[in-house]
């Protein structure tokens, strides 16, 4: 049985209830995530700690809509975001959710300002009004100088800065990030962590973080730990999983 | 920090064109050349479509045109039956029939025209002047009172213009055994239409009955009748005319025609439907090189929350840009194609049909072109990622079951072998039913090349395993050909080449059947004499302008000539074609050509052809008049004449069909003295080159007589027979050429996708002469192993298609399998294909080493 999820009071804006995803491996039934139950609060960055396998992308994929669990269910902001139709989970997507993808995939022949306006494009925004409307996220994010570069003149870290900026173009109220320092140096894993850290508490955005770099849960304000699909006490001792930093 | 002072995202989520448009030109920036690939790709099947189409129109438009130009609003015409034609005052009595508005006679000869320049066969129409007020364009330009004027011959500018003739001017006019000094005239657009394209002229028709040595007949009458009162008209007609008149609707030549041309029409279609679809599988392999970016777009746009119609819109976008830019450009390389090719040649068709030259383009065949280009684009577009666009849950590692994979695998191979089982049985069974074993072949050979493409894959890799001498290039190109993520671009690439080299193979190789066959009837025919004295122009190619003779002893005469026979032939209409009746001299051992009787003996029936009372009949022509040998029939000449058939044969290369008689029959249905040729042997010791060159000089510079040898004679029809056959053979190589092209650039695409591996090959010690070679053999096994089941399959094709030619239309088709047409399009196609494709394989080869394969 997992452990229960602890957090602050104010009432959570994502919630995992019991959730369970198994399928099927040649004769047996394997469970990709195992009972999960865990909370996140607006201007809370939680971390979901574990190695290759464990669940976590799964997780990522139910708590996106791009993926249903076989029992439990995900409420985000008090509305169950399980068994939406797949246009209402497109439009929860779209405006409640800030998804930051493991890999780095900007469009080659835009520039950062239209590639982070590019997820407005698809709220029948015209790309004037688009970018007016993260010209100043992106200056936020220190890029204000790089607005008409294309990405094959960005570092990787500007390049994930812009990802980061057109995952909260729509002002979500909830951001998903899976692994998204996996591709950068140690300077910039740090600054894209403290960005999503500061970023999270400003807006009042309920973060979850998933990664397998334990260095990165410093920058969370809890970590859960996921083992086989099942949250496991950080505190356990575990010859797999290295001491707190 | 959120942006302050902004207005609330819109409630209605609809995509922007501009929006759109910015989109697409930013995704352009960075894969403009795949694009123009597939754009090329899909431009060339609309070329190819387009092409097709317009040379289909274009058979029977020209004919269907002059037909409607000359008719004009008349309903009904009065049509004798032999080329004595009917007395032109007919018309003044069916004038008075009940019902008849119009009644208008008209005269319609062969003839040759000679100018400074060269000369042109022409179809004279020696017009009344009453047909002013039928409205046809033949006289749009004219008044009755011109028209009754005219002492000259108009001829139309593309006439005068190949002969050099200019208004004024004398021309010599060969009709039938007699030459015409006359004058002149040359009409325009302007004054005839769209007919200025045909190889027509236009004379009053009493100054062509005097010409013509016809005077006071016509060929036909045409007759408008009162709108409410046709089939009164028609029966009144039946009923009053005499025996060796019909009555017709006014469009009989037109239907004629198309008849005539069916065969070819027929064959220009298959290869059409060949062309067309490598011309699709050229745009599909281009278009999947962009598969990938457009997956990814796909998924990421859905990941970032565009509805699935969204998503759609944004593809079908894509789809939309490149359909029209492709289709636009496929459309001028179509008109490019179908202005400078041969066109499928029907001026065999001349001697019995006033066949033109010209190419009728319609919205029909644009529609066609256009409508398949965004065909190619949309399905290249939307097809490959279906799943991203209509799946629910994008992501879910219970879905998609792989055990549907491993069904369809094996059920692919099972549905090919039993498609291929189908083919082999009708081609057995019901050979008329060619087309339908045709698609069955094609269904086998798509479906049977991925598991052929496995074997080839699985047998080198079993003896790259077992081979004492190492072959590094091989072990290391089958793994790559065994990657399930390039599975479908490998399938699509061996698929192409297997499709194109199907119908290259199949094409040519049936096309020289029919040659063979075309060329051994011409020649059995030819062979009754040493040397052919017959009129020039159109039609002579099957002696059927008739003249009256009165040349036989100036040809015996001439030193080295044993004897001077009479051919006598015509075209006579029976049941829904023109048919080509054949009488060759009494004298002649064996009337019917050798090799042609298809039911009956052979030589019970050339005797009795020579006996008289009995005649040979195609295949189509016995079915349209339900009879089989020995049964009796009346053949409906002029004089309509009793027979009773003495075998059945091949159509002798004449759609229409043909009819064996002897010369005495011929001339008693006819009535007629008139002959088709003079036919001359050379006594035992003179050379028919030599006996040629006399008569020749005997008759003069300027007889209206061509005299040639058979060998002579032969290379005439052989020309007219392959000009016939000409756009098989350019639509079968243009097939090929398609095929390289689109091989060479979905592999090239395939490769350059490799250069992250070739890289850290290279940065693991792998040099660029080892990593090249493992990029040709690649791509030597997926051409070649496509083009191998093309061939195979084209063989088979080949048989399919003279089998089916042979039953359906008649035709005399020598049915076997050219080998070396398969060989050499397997080795040419695969070749080049390797060579085009070494090029960008050894930029890929040539990639810098990288230890995780980036630039």
């Amino acid at each position: 049985m997992s452990p229960p999820s602890s957090g602050p009071t104010t009432p959570p804006l994502l919630r995992f209830d019991r959730l369970v995803k198994q399928y099927r491996a040649g004769d047996s039934i394997v469970r990709a995530v195992d009972e999960v139950s865990l909370d996140v609060a607006g201007g809370e960055l939680v971390a979901l700690y574990g190695p290759s396998g464990s669940g976590k992308s799964t997780l990522l994929l139910i708590a996106a809509a791009l993926a249903s669990p076989d029992r439990g269910s995900v409420v985000v902001d008090g509305r169950e975001v399980t068994g939406l139709s797949a246009r209402d989970a497109a439009d929860y997507r779209m405006l409640q959710l800030g998804f930051v993808p493991q890999q780095i995939d900007l469009l080659g022949g835009a520039t950062a300002v239209d590639n982070a306006g590019s997820k407005l494009i698809g709220m029948g925004l015209g790309r004037r009004e688009a970018r007016r409307r993260v010209i100043p996220l992106l200056d936020e994010l220190g890029l204000s100088h790089r607005l008409q570069h294309r990405p094959d003149q960005l570092s990787m870290g500007e390049r994930q800065r812009v990802m980061i900026a057109r995952a909260l173009s729509t002002d979500p109220r909830v951001v998903l990030a899976d692994e998204p320092t996996g591709a950068l140096d140690s300077e910039r894993k740090r600054e894209t962590l403290a960005l999503l850290q500061r970023l999270t508490k400003t807006r009042g955005m309920a973060t979850l973080l998933v990664t397998h770099d334990w260095h990165a849960v410093a920058y969370a304000d809890r970590t859960h730990v996921l083992r086989d699909g099942r949250l496991v006490d950080p505190d356990d001792r575990d010859p797999v999983l290295p001491l707190r930093p | 920090m959120r942006a302050p002072d902004l207005d609330p995202l819109p409630a209605r989520r609809r995509l922007r064109f501009t929006a759109l448009l910015a989109d697409y030109r930013d995704r352009l920036r960075v894969r403009w050349l795949q694009e123009l690939l597939a754009i090329a790709g899909i431009a060339v099947g609309v070329a190819l479509l387009y092409s097709s189409s317009v040379a289909n129109t274009s058979l029977s438009g020209p004919v269907r045109q002059l037909s409607n130009g000359i008719v004009g609003n008349s309903q009904l015409q009065v049509v004798a039956r032999g080329p004595g034609g009917l007395p032109a005052t007919l018309a003044d009595e069916l004038r008075t029939v009940p019902g008849v508005r119009i009644a208008a006679p008209i005269l319609q000869v062969q003839a040759n025209v000679v100018g400074p320049r060269g000369e042109a066969p022409v179809t004279i129409f020696g017009a009344d002047p009453r047909m002013v007020e039928l409205k046809g364009s033949l006289l749009d330009g004219f008044t009755r009172g011109e028209a009754a004027q005219q002492r000259t011959v108009a001829l139309p500018e593309p006439v005068a213009d190949a002969t050099g003739l200019r208004f004024g001017d004398d021309a010599r006019l060969q009709i039938g055994g007699r030459a015409h000094t006359v004058m002149t005239a040359v009409v325009g657009r302007s004054q005839i239409g769209a007919l200025n394209d045909n190889a027509i002229a236009l004379a009053p028709i009493a100054y062509l009955q005097r010409l013509s040595d016809m005077r006071g007949r016509a060929t036909r009458i045409l007759i408008q009748a009162e709108p409410d009162a046709l089939g009164e008209v028609r029966d009144a007609l039946r009923a009053t005319l005499p025996t060796g008149l019909d009555v017709r609707n006014t469009d009989h030549d037109a239907q004629l025609f198309a008849v005539a041309a069916k065969p070819t029409g027929q064959a220009t279609s298959i290869a059409s439907v060949v062309s067309a679809l490598v011309g699709w599988l050229f745009a599909i392999c281009a278009m999947l090189v962009t598969v990938e970016s457009r997956a990814r777009l796909a998924r990421d746009r859905r990941v970032a929350g565009f509805r699935p119609g969204q998503v759609l819109v944004l593809l079908a976008f894509d789809a939309f840009v490149m359909g029209t830019v492709a289709a636009a450009a496929g459309l001028g390389l179509g008109e490019l194609m179908s202005r400078s090719s041969e066109g499928a040649d029907v001026s065999f068709l001349g001697g019995a049909f006033p066949v033109g030259d010209t190419r009728v383009v319609t919205w029909t065949s644009v529609a066609i072109g256009v409508v398949g280009g965004y065909l190619a684009a949309f399905v290249g577009v939307l097809a490959p990622v279906w799943r991203v666009l209509l799946a629910h849950r994008l992501h879910d590692p219970t879905a998609p079951p792989q055990g549907w994979r491993r069904s369809i695998g094996r059920l692919l191979p099972t549905a090919g072998i039993a498609f291929l089982l189908t083919s082999i049985a009708i081609t057995i069974a019901a050979p008329g039913a060619a087309v339908v074993a045709l698609v069955a072949l094609l269904a086998a050979l798509l479906l049977l090349t991925p598991g052929l493409l496995w074997l080839v894959t699985s047998a080198l890799d079993h003896l790259s395993a077992r081979s004492r001498i190492p072959l590094r290039a091989l072990e290391m190109a089958i793994p790559q050909l065994q990657e399930p993520a390039l599975r479908a671009r490998s399938l699509a690439i061996a698929v192409t080449g297997a499709v194109a080299v199907f119908g290259g193979v199949a094409l040519q190789g049936s096309r020289g059947n029919l040659q063979a066959g075309l060329d051994g009837v011409s020649q059995q025919l030819d062979l009754i004499a040493d040397v052919w004295v017959a009129p020039k122009g159109a039609g002579d190619l099957f002696a059927t302008i008739p003249f009256e003779p009165g040349l036989d002893r100036t040809i015996a005469a001439v030193p080295g000539v044993e004897a001077v026979n009479r051919h006598r032939s015509g075209l006579l209409d029976v049941g829904a074609g023109r048919a080509w009746v054949i009488a060759p001299p009494a004298t002649t051992a064996t009337p019917i050509p050798g090799g042609q009787v298809r039911e009956g003996d052979v030589r019970r029936a050339n005797a009795l052809v020579r006996q008289g009372g009995w005649a040979t009949l195609s295949r189509a022509l016995a079915d349209d008049l339900g009879v089989g040998v020995g049964d009796s029939f009346v053949l409906p000449a002029p004089r309509p004449t009793s027979l009773r058939v003495a075998a059945i044969t091949t159509n002798f290369g004449w759609t229409g069909g043909a009819i064996v008689v002897g010369g005495e029959d011929y001339a008693r249905a006819w009535d007629s003295s008139a002959i088709g040729a003079y036919l001359v042997r050379v006594a035992p010791g003179s050379s028919p080159a030599a006996v040629r060159d006399r008569i020749r000089q005997r008759l003069g510079r300027r007889s209206v007589m061509r005299v040639e040898t058979v060998p002579q004679r032969w290379d005439r029809q052989k020309a007219a027979s392959r000009g016939g056959l000409a756009q098989l053979s350019q639509i079968a190589t243009l097939v090929l050429v398609a095929a390289v092209l689109a091989m060479a650039a979905a592999m090239a695409g395939l490769l350059w996708q490799r250069r992250r591996l070739v890289a850290r090959a290279k940065f693991h010690g792998h040099r660029t002469g080892t990593l090249w070679r493992v990029l040709a053999v690649e791509s030597g096994i997926l051409f070649g192993t496509g083009c191998l089941a093309g061939a195979a399959a084209g063989l088979f094709g080949q048989v399919l298609l003279s089998r089916g030619l042979e039953v359906i239309s008649g035709f005399p088709v020598v049915v076997s399998v050219r080998v070396g047409v398969a060989v050499l399009s397997f080795v040419a196609v695969t070749f080049v294909a390797m060579l085009v494709v070494a090029i960008p394989g050894l930029f890929v080869a040539r990639s810098r080493p990288s230890a995780n394969g980036d630039d």
